[in-house]
């Protein structure tokens, strides 16, 4: 493969793309397929079919088209009309009147001035759900590995680390580190042997941004991994997705396999000295393994369980060797930053948070979905613009950010901006990219205890504090929902989040407690009502039930309420 | 080497596919558990064995690595398995109803031989949630409605065999 096949690649299939009158684009997520994605395919390709335009239009499943919670989504390419809730029954209609007779049908059409789509800036998700994630040709024809053509080309290691850290680029997966910093430490590793890994076991509960991704537009992980390859001198990389998305393993596969035809992956990539192979890993349901150095030791087919650092992975990573831990999300945006440039990417974002930022938005909010905004956007503006408010008659309550190692936010901290730093300040952490929106049919202590529960059940069992600790914390949580806690209950618990988050190994045990002291910081009234008044006001936690009883050697006595 | 577990049939072909096409490297052991996982269902004591004498390693590290992932299971699964979901997503939109539905319908606290209930951390379909997910298929936006009509769809089922 040189450039020149690699841009007559990309021009053939734009004109072939051309040949078509026009297209159906429908989503393919996961999601979407769930909601009836595939069954609607059929309808569309029959309804071509008996208007005899079969070969005139082009029917395809693209990856995730953001606006989740009103799919099956289809598109309709020229004119960037899409339509939501779509059926099989639609199909014709939206055939003969649309396609052919050009004036699009009106129910269940998007607005074009919708806010959802209108608030935000594609740039890791540009041609998601517009391209053929089971065709690399669909990713080359729309620029696609002409940055890693241009990177080993006519750039040095150096040039290009250089490059990622003028951007301003942080790890997305929740750390924040500088990626340009993180990749010059792998390269200024004297070890012979060297490796990329992309951190796709996506955990956290609330959050598919990475199942999109990698299920929607594989090819941009795999163009940034193998940037990061020869920027760092690494030759081999390994993707370790989640093993509780099929779809996503299997696109993956599929892009390696293509890329490896193609010699985008291999020896001699665009006929320099730089060769990169990926292998995929899946990884088996432990949430730990979202930890790196836990990540690293199930790819090497061992128990995923973290080690101390340092070392960090960048000086003794997979077995032993420096190696690149990145997530997918910052994958994704190393290619866009080769192509355009630096500067470009610097006028996204705040100072210190450049770029964009993916967010998984879901719960008690209208438009739920994938979006993708610049960094310093307010919460307000994702929830209330992009999100279209609370869904049904409830009222907003509370914001979940980071998964279990994140934290609720009330109202009135709805303005700051989404980014590292104010996330943090407000006792909360960017984290990954789940939003969860929350009502007032959320009881924040059942919230709080629900991820301590999960976060139960995930510690490893490894270190002490975070094995004990959670436990005991989970059991002073369960008793205050049920109205078996004493003041002496609300300091242990207390004490604990401080004894835990200091003393645990890794991020899982040393994050736990953020749940809970944002709850207990923003929303402790409430649990002063469930220990002292057993009130509930979401109307979640029951105080007379038995079997919610932790101890019954505790009785409550005549503070019941029913 | 250890012998072939229980009857040479298409399942092991498909394990010794796994295993050569790692070429019996160590590190490939959860690639091939995987493997074991999908074509038997869950993973036999003999199929340890075998995993552990084709990838020279010691059995009780097998035994330590394919029970401390969740995805692997060493007892044979149930017929069924209804999967709730209690992602966060799900979570806030009323899950843990339909969880409580499920093993109320299966007529089980923690599963019976038929039908096994879960609860699943996270699907990753939060935009639709509740997600409930029927064998291998999922359904969005479930309700207690839907829980009872596919654990009706089951018994009916059961019935027919």
């Amino acid at each position: 493969m040189t450039i020149e096949e690699l841009y007559r690649i990309g021009a053939l299939y734009r004109d072939q793309l051309a040949t078509f009158r026009a297209q159906i684009q429908l989503c393919g997520s996961g999601t979407c397929r769930s909601a009836g994605a595939e069954e609607l395919q059929r309808a569309f390709e029959t309804a071509c079919e008996e208007a005899g335009v079969r070969a005139e239009i082009r029917v395809v499943m693209t990856g995730c088209m953001g606006l989740c919670g009103s799919g099956p989504l289809v598109r309709i390419e020229p004119g960037d009309t899409m339509y939501v809730h779509v059926s099989p029954q639609d199909a014709p209609r939206i055939v003969r009147d649309h396609v052919l007779e050009n004036s699009p049908v009106t129910e269940q059409r998007l607005p074009d001035d919708n806010t959802f789509y209108g608030r935000q800036t594609p740039v890791v998700l540009e041609h998601m759900g517009r391209i053929d994630p089971e065709s690399i040709e669909d990713y080359i024809a729309h620029g696609g590995y002409e940055a890693l053509a241009k990177a080993v080309t006519y750039q040095t290691p150096e040039s290009i680390i250089l490059e990622i850290r003028h951007a301003g680029l942080r790890g997305r997966g929740g750390g924040g580190y500088a990626t340009g910093l993180k990749w010059d430490i792998v390269r200024r590793g004297s070890a012979e042997q060297k490796y990329v890994v992309c951190n796709a076991d996506e955990g956290d509960p609330g959050a598919f941004m990475d199942r999109a991704m990698l299920e929607g537009n594989p090819h941009s992980i795999l163009e940034g991994m193998a940037i990061a390859g020869y920027a760092v001198g690494a030759t081999q990389g390994f993707v370790s997705v989640r093993g509780e998305y099929p779809l996503a393993v299997q696109r993956m596969r599929r892009a390696i396999a293509e890329a490896e035809r193609k010699q985008l992956l291999g020896n001699r990539i665009f006929d320099s000295g730089f060769s990169f192979r990926v292998d995929l890993r899946m990884g088996a349901g432990a949430f730990v393994c979202g930890e790196e150095t836990a990540l690293l030791r199930s790819i090497e087919g061992k128990r995923g369980q973290p080690a101390p650092r340092p070392p960090y992975p960048s000086h003794a990573g997979l077995w032993e060797k420096p190696t690149v831990v990145n997530n997918v999300e910052t994958f994704a945006n190393v290619a866009p930053i080769i192509r355009r440039g630096a500067r470009w990417f610097g006028e996204i974002g705040t100072a210190r948070s450049k770029g964009t930022k993916v967010f998984a938005l879901a719960g008690r909010v209208r438009n739920t979905g994938l979006i993708e905004v610049p960094m310093g956007t307010t919460l307000r503006e994702v929830i209330f613009d992009i999100g279209g408010g609370i869904s049904g008659d409830g009222t907003f309550k509370a914001v979940q950010t980071g998964g279990p190692s994140g934290g609720c936010i009330p109202e009135q901290h709805l303005d700051i901006p989404v980014d590292y730093e104010s996330l943090a300040q407000a006792g909360s952490i960017m984290g990954s990219g789940g939003i969860i929106v929350m009502d007032n049919s959320s009881c924040m202590v059942d919230i709080a205890s629900y991820f301590m529960e999960f976060c139960r059940t995930e510690s490893c069992g490894k270190c002490v504090p975070c094995r004990v600790g959670t436990v005991q914390m989970s059991r002073i949580l369960e008793r205050i929902k049920c109205g078996r806690a004493t003041e002496q209950d609300m300091e242990t618990l207390e004490e604990l989040c401080v004894m835990v988050k200091d003393t645990s190994l890794c991020g899982l045990g040393q994050a736990a407690p953020n749940p809970v002291i944002s709850a207990l910081h923003f929303f402790r009234p409430e649990f002063e009502r469930h220990y002292r008044d057993h009130v509930c006001d979401a109307g979640i936690c029951r105080f007379d039930d038995p079997e919610h009883g932790v101890e019954p050697a505790h009785e409550k006595g005549e503070g019941a309420h029913a | 080497m250890e012998k072939k577990p229980t009857n040479g049939d298409s399942r092991h072909k498909l394990l010794d596919r796994a295993l050569s096409r790692h070429q019996g490297r160590p590190e490939a052991l959860i690639e091939v558990l995987h493997t074991a996982q999908d074509v038997f269902g869950y993973i036999p004591r003999d199929v340890l064995a075998y995993i552990a004498a084709a990838l020279d390693i010691p059995k009780s590290r097998v035994f330590g690595v394919a029970s401390y992932y969740p995805l692997f299971s060493l007892t044979p699964p149930a017929s069924h398995t209804l999967t709730v979901c209690m992602g966060t997503a799900c979570y806030v939109n009323g899950a843990a109803a339909l969880l409580e539905e499920a093993k109320r319908a299966c007529g089980c606290a923690d599963g019976d031989e038929i039908t096994e209930v879960r609860a699943a951390h996270c699907l990753g379909s939060c935009g639709r949630g509740p997600l409930l997910k029927v064998d291998q298929r999922t359904v969005v936006d479930a309700d207690r409605d839907a829980v009872r009509r596919e654990v009706a769809a089951f018994e009916e089922h059961s019935h027919d065999d």
